[in-house]
């Protein structure tokens, strides 16, 4: 039988069909077209007893005051909706990203034996570099006022690139060049405003910096204003020579 | 004498940031969203949550509603897809069942179960229908929509909807023992 025809057959036991005469003909000429009315039949009547739930007095105050609470609050509204938002998220993509890019610069460089810095470990610069980053990543939240959890996912970020990534390769590349020679201590990289001019002679007016740390080289990790980081590229810059020497897309 | 704000000035007030016309378009539409929204996910508090993340998104587009279908359609096709992605986030294969989901102890535990409107062996054998087929019976069968209505808010043709009701309801009814004669 044709499955228009069990469509009829539904309608007919839903009662919404303007003429029955063809959908009762199949009903009382063919045994499967009966049974298969008394399923839509019986479906219906099980639920025709059913009636709209409904919400209680409790539960439509609660719903109200949360909702209220909830758009008076961009940044518990903000950080529901954006998984980047969320710090093990934006963690692990900020190392994926920071570390692919950097596996780029690292091959287009002539390695040294000097070797990487704890990157972006406890820096002060970096710490406050990376809290005005987040904050225009999500215009919504709230500005903390004091180094929030986020700040120190930043940092945390990073030395879990430090670690992660970046320790492999200079691994790599001491083993290669057989030395021994032991980590260095990062310098602190310069204040933001000297970063964000540095940023500008390279042409990256609207890049907001994502982090500086020294690796074999200083380096400024930026990104464009007002995008995920998830999609946007993300450039290296030498903040000697103010000029692009990777970027990632 | 004025006449009552039609839903198109109610949401463009609202749009508009008018708190009270958004308290009202509430008033009118918040049991059936929620109504929807239990059937759909059988869940009380995930059908609170849905409930609430719906009348969020309807706050933040009111902007884009454009009058092309009823205000209540649109909201439905809101909470339609808010409960869909809910659904994903937990990835929950069976729900529990209502009664279940509360804790006996709670004064208005048995409020709740009155209110839900449905004896629980007809929402477990919703439950364990495949969810477009649950949505279409939870809109057309249970919520009384039409199928012209029940089409735009899965956002589906007709006969899609026809064949959803179709096959959903003959699941139902086998799993509620109206086993055909084979």
């Amino acid at each position: 039988m044709h499955r228009h025809n069990f469509e009829l057959i539904a309608e007919y036991a839903q009662g919404s069909l303007d003429d029955e005469a063809r959908a009762r003909s199949l009903v009382e000429s063919c045994a499967r077209c009966r049974t298969i009315y008394d399923e839509q039949l019986f479906a219906r009547n099980a639920l025709g007893p059913a009636t709209t739930a409904f919400l209680t007095e409790h539960e439509k105050a609660a719903l109200h005051r949360d909702l209220w609470t909830e758009l008076r609050s961009p940044t518990a509204a903000t950080e529901k909706r954006t998984w980047w938002r969320s710090s093990w998220a934006f963690g692990a993509a900020t190392v994926l990203v920071i570390g692919i890019g950097l596996a780029g610069v690292l091959n287009n460089q002539d390695a040294t034996t000097e070797t990487f810095s704890e990157v972006g470990a406890d820096l002060d610069g970096g710490a406050s570099d990376g809290l005005e980053t987040e904050d225009s990543l999500a215009p919504s939240a709230e500005t903390p006022s004091t180094p929030s959890a986020e700040t120190t996912s930043t940092s945390a970020v990073a030395a879990v690139a430090d670690v992660a990534t970046y320790e492999g390769v200079t691994e790599e590349v001491r083993s290669a060049e057989g030395t021994t020679d032991s980590y260095s201590k990062a310098a602190v990289p310069e204040e933001g405003s000297t970063q964000q001019e540095c940023l500008q002679n390279a042409g990256l007016d609207n890049f907001l910096i994502l982090e500086a740390f020294e690796t074999v080289t200083s380096l400024i990790v930026a990104i464009p204003q007002d995008q995920m980081l998830s999609t946007t590229p993300i450039v290296f810059v030498d903040p000697d020579t103010c000029t692009i020497v990777h970027r990632e897309n | 004498m004025t006449s009552p704000p039609t839903d198109t000035d109610l949401i463009s007030r609202v749009a508009a940031g008018d708190r009270g016309a958004f308290d009202e378009i509430m008033r009118n539409h918040e049991d059936r969203v929620f109504s929807v929204c239990l059937r759909i996910m059988a869940n009380r508090e995930m059908a609170l949550d849905a409930t609430q993340d719906t009348f969020l998104t309807v706050f933040r587009k009111a902007d884009q509603f454009k009058g092309n279908s009823a205000l209540g359609t649109w909201i439905y096709r809101i909470a339609v897809n808010t409960c869909y992605d809910h659904l994903r986030k937990v990835k929950r294969r069976r729900a529990e069942t209502i009664p279940e989901a509360f804790d006996p102890a709670d004064p208005s535990a048995e409020e709740a179960i009155e209110s839900a409107g449905m004896r629980p062996e007809i929402q477990l054998a919703l439950d364990q229908l495949p969810p477009d087929f649950r949505t279409a019976i939870v809109l057309s069968d249970i919520e009384g929509m039409g199928l012209n209505e029940v089409s735009t808010v899965l956002g589906v043709p007709v006969g899609t909807v026809k064949s959803r009701l179709f096959r959903g309801r003959r699941l139902l009814a086998q799993q509620l023992g109206n086993q055909p004669a084979s």
